[in-house]
């Protein structure tokens, strides 16, 4: 198995450029991992080539991500931000949040070894073969458990989009979901897909709290029910305008606070109405509905919290 | 029998002022301190002296006197000293050190330490000149990379530190003078 071998790596997402392996890099790699397949599964904020991979000796299939060390840091070793992104993760242990086995640091990179996950959530729904139906409330109740996890040890996930939600498929049981994604408080600029974005955020608030991984959360329950994204735009203030029309525009009333991060907001006056929500999910029984106005809440001090959503009549039976 | 007899009829809300903190993230505290408490004790490392054969408690302890004095030098966090600490007890405890190599220990466990704790850290090189040039460049990134896997990466850990935040904040000690105490505990 040579280096040349490299070229033959699969690559499952053409449209996203990933950077080519450096000698080193691929060194590494073929000296412990043999099989090689590039893959994407992580979110578009995250940096670094995703290798999926059989570690030699103990076969298991394994999903290794590499963290090049910038050129100009090199000289004061792990960079913090990988040091503290990799500490973290390394940290987490719960069945759905993806697992960090090892790690590993090189001279030039630092290769994070997680295991290895099936397909992301925007590919979960978009394949018809795949009965999502049935599945609904468990990849919810799933995803929410992972971020109650976070939550409780003080770590806001901040990117929360289909690319951050993965599927781990075992033989005879139901798809487990795996939150991944996860990076350094220190670090938590969203970055993300502003359609997943919290509306205080929009706003231009910088306030990362755990509000707004719920807000994420509802909209992806509301993309899982549509089968299609809830919000579409890709400017941030077209996602708060569409925003807006869905669920009307808050109010002091509404939301304590509001006009002093925002201060177009008393413009809306009279302020636009909610629509019924019923009427945009049809499919969606009244009790789903409930959940879902709760994390869609504009005020994210109203906003239910992961643990009071795990103990909502829609996901507790 | 033991037990409280005179329970406090009510128990004051220390938290009551944060609830409208989306940041101090208020519903979450009995979770985390749980989780803190729980991990205190497989993050925290046996007395470990005895099985080291070239070392002994008053060399960790000027050791640990000189990496204040370091501390103080370069306006590091409480966290980062708490953490170097407990980072230099978990690697000793698990690996043999020589006595040459102790203060070497001390850098490379302070140098994570404020990697992890502190947006602007101190470079490699004041490292270099702070110990008088008595180890390399390359000598404390070495040792960066073996301590990091000897702990399997693991550096969330509750120190003392998470605990005494806490303790002072019940006994309403306002943190700005309270961080003078924090470095004499």
């Amino acid at each position: 198995m040579g280096i040349n071998k490299l070229e033959d790596l699969k690559w499952h997402e053409h449209d996203i450029a990933i950077p080519k392996l450096s000698t080193n890099q691929a060194e590494f790699l073929f000296r412990f991992y043999r099989d090689l397949e590039r893959v994407r599964i992580d979110t578009l904020s995250c940096f670094g080539n995703v290798i999926s991979c059989i570690q030699r000796f103990s076969n298991e299939r394994v999903a290794v991500k590499i963290l090049p060390i910038p050129q100009d840091q090199i000289i004061n070793g792990i960079p913090s931000s990988i040091l503290n992104h990799a500490s973290i993760l390394k940290d987490l242990d719960h069945p759905n949040i993806v697992r960090l086995l090892q790690v590993v640091a090189t001279e030039e990179d630092v290769y994070l070894v997680f295991e290895n996950v099936n397909l992301n959530l925007e590919r979960y729904i978009t394949n018809p073969m795949l009965s999502i139906d049935t599945l609904e409330r468990s990849v919810l109740r799933q995803a929410l458990s992972g971020l109650a996890y976070l939550h409780s040890h003080n770590i806001v996930h901040a990117d929360i989009d289909p690319f951050s939600i993965l599927f781990k498929y075992t033989l005879e049981e139901p798809p487990v979901v795996k939150l991944c994604g996860i990076r350094a408080p220190k670090t938590s600029t969203s970055q993300g897909h502003p359609s997943y974005k919290a509306p205080e955020l929009l706003m231009g608030s910088t306030n990362y709290s755990t509000a707004i991984d719920i807000w994420s959360m509802g909209c992806m329950f509301a993309h899982i029910i549509k089968r299609r994204p809830l919000f579409n735009a890709i400017e941030e203030h077209r996602v708060l305008a569409e925003i807006f029309c869905l669920l009307g525009t808050p109010t002091e009333e509404t939301w304590p606070g509001v006009s002093s991060i925002c201060k177009f907001i008393q413009a809306f006056n009279p302020p636009i109405q909610p629509k019924d929500l019923a009427e945009e999910f049809p499919t969606l029984e009244p009790v789903g509905l409930d959940l879902l106005s709760k994390m869609l809440c504009l005020c994210p001090n109203s906003r239910i919290s992961a643990y009071e959503a795990l103990d909502h009549p829609y996901l507790r039976h | 029998a033991c037990g409280l007899t005179n329970k406090p009829k009510e128990i004051v809300d220390i938290d009551a002022a944060d609830v409208n903190n989306e940041l101090a993230a208020v519903e979450y505290l009995d979770d985390i301190y749980k989780f803190y408490k729980l991990v205190e004790n497989e993050s925290r490392p046996h007395d470990y002296m005895d099985s080291q054969p070239e070392i002994n408690d008053k060399m960790r302890a000027i050791l640990i006197d000189w990496l204040v004095d370091v501390h103080t030098k370069f306006e590091l966090s409480p966290e980062a000293l708490y953490l170097t600490i407990n980072i230099i007890d978990r690697f000793l405890a698990i690996s043999l050190v020589s006595r040459r190599e102790l203060q070497l220990v001390g850098i490379s466990a302070m140098l994570m330490a404020s990697k992890y704790e502190e947006i602007w850290p101190p470079e490699v090189n004041d490292f270099v000149c702070l110990s008088d040039r008595a180890y390399t460049h390359e000598q404390i990134l070495i040792m960066e990379k073996t301590i990091l896997g000897k702990l399997e990466w693991t550096l969330t850990v509750p120190t003392p530190f998470v605990f005494l935040v806490r303790f002072l904040k019940a006994a309403s000690v306002s943190l700005p003078s309270s961080d003078l105490a924090l470095e004499n505990m």
